[in-house]
């Protein structure tokens, strides 16, 4: 409470500048010193050498530059490492898409001529081929050929080759399967 | 010869008329070597016997909304039977004659043949079923769209597969497959595989000692569960492929190529392109 009063008291202590005459009178009393004076006399002088001052400004001037240069480096530094950064995850994007592209063109399913040979039977044969289970299982195996055809119109999309085999490899597998079911209806 | 005739429904619209016939006969096996048998639309059952001699039962079937067409198309259906040289030749199929029209029936012929379980075997067959139980020979099989059970056996096998299902519960000696879109299922196998694979879905327990296990396949899927994981050395090259492996399996730098204990003398070789494998 004594503390906070006191702290208090302090701020609310008004400024005062002190007048001009107060500074004549201290230098007044100064100059009049005839003891001051003497011993003053009495100090050696030096003369600093002439790189003392070069040394003073050139160490101003290093100061500042090492500073600016640590800076300049960070921002050097920080920028390569963005630019990398983006030079890799565009390398990668692209060889993704590379990967994408590959299995696009080299994954090609070939179970239509299996669906000629069943279809074929139909020609003479009706008994099996008028099935509601067979003309159902011929509808299925046309879905999943639109399926795949889907898949490899938006291939790009994929996140990674990996995922697009998987896919293409199911469908195949689901298509296979139908053909086989259609046979054993044969 | 036995003709039967009978009815059947496959859908609540039509009743099929069903006309069979039998054929029954025994050889003599003295002097054979092989039994070769070209079958179409047929379920085929083969077991192995300790006999001299084949037994054959043969039924040829026709089935259609008319019973004279049933009967009329069933004089289509053949079976040709003959020994040529230390072979044993049998074979059924659709004689029509030129000018003819094709004939509307739905055609089976079913077979069921005893042998002797050293006679090699070779089986051509579509659209059917096939069951092998007992042979110690070897085992050719040509098939297109059939679903076939290989059990009990100690054969080795040349297996040639277009579509279709095959399942194998016998431990076999060499195993040769070419499959396209063949579903095949291996239980444990100690013999040696070399399989060429094109589509479709392999699975296999690899167990050999000092064989090798050798797999090229493009597109698909093939599954291997070694017996026991740290008895073989695994090559493993692959292009644009989903691989599933051991953990403590590692890649070359491209992560394509595998070689993992070069020192095992038994080896698995894989060789797989825009396919899936796993290994566990």
């Amino acid at each position: 409470m004594k503390k906070k009063d006191n702290t208090d008291a302090l701020k609310n202590l008004p400024a005062h500048t002190p007048p001009e005459t107060v500074w004549l009178a201290i230098e007044k009393t100064i100059s009049e010193d005839r003891n001051l004076n003497r011993q003053l006399k009495k100090l050696k002088e030096y003369t600093p050498e002439e790189n003392a001052w070069t040394g003073i400004e050139s160490g101003l001037k290093t100061k500042r530059f090492t500073v600016s240069i640590r800076y300049k480096w960070a921002i050097a530094a920080s920028v390569a490492v963005f630019l990398l950064a983006g030079g890799w995850l565009f390398s990668l994007r692209n060889q993704q898409k590379g990967n994408l592209e590959a299995v696009i063109e080299n994954y090609h399913s070939d179970t239509d001529d299996a669906f000629s040979t069943l279809e074929a039977f139909c020609v003479n044969q009706n008994i099996v081929c008028s099935e509601p289970r067979f003309t159902s299982l011929k509808s299925e195996y046309e879905r999943l050929k639109k399926e795949e055809l889907e898949v490899r119109e938006k291939a790009g999309e994929f996140k990674s080759e990996t995922d697009l085999l998987r896919k293409l490899n199911g469908i195949e597998e689901k298509k296979t399967d139908v053909l086989n079911q259609m046979a054993n209806l044969i | 010869m036995l003709f039967l005739l009978g009815m059947t429904g496959l859908h609540a619209q039509t009743t099929l008329q069903v006309v069979t016939k039998s054929i029954q006969n025994k050889i003599n096996a003295d002097g054979l070597k092989k039994l070769n048998l070209m079958a179409e639309g047929a379920d085929i059952e083969l077991s192995g016997w300790n006999e001299k001699e084949i037994k054959i039962t043969i039924q040829l079937i026709t089935k259609n909304s008319s019973k004279e067409t049933a009967v009329e198309d069933l004089k289509t259906m053949k079976v040709v039977q003959e020994k040529i040289g230390n072979t044993y030749f049998i074979r059924n199929y659709l004689a029509i004659q030129k000018g003819d029209s094709k004939p509307t029936s739905n055609f089976k012929a079913k077979y069921i043949i005893y042998l002797p379980k050293d006679l090699l075997l070779s089986v051509t067959n579509s659209f059917g079923d096939i069951r092998i139980k007992g042979i110690d020979a070897n085992i050719q099989l040509n098939t297109k769209f059939c679903k076939t059970e290989i059990a009990a056996s100690h054969s080795s096998l040349d297996l040639d597969m277009y579509f279709g299902e095959m399942d194998i519960q016998s431990q076999l000696r060499e195993v040769k497959i070419k499959g396209d879109h063949a579903r095949i299922i291996m239980g444990v196998h100690p013999g040696s595989l070399e399989a060429r694979l094109t589509s479709g879905y392999f699975y296999c327990e690899p167990a050999a000692s000092n064989q090798s296990f050798r797999i090229i396949t493009e597109k698909g899927e093939v599954k291997l569960k070694p017996q026991n994981l740290g008895s073989f050395g695994y090559i493993v090259s692959s292009e644009h492929s989903d691989l599933n492996l051991p953990e403590n399996f590692k890649a070359d730098k491209k992560k394509k190529n595998y070689n993992i204990n070069p020192d095992k003398t038994s080896k698995i070789i894989i060789n797989i392109n825009y396919g899936i494998l796993n290994i566990q």
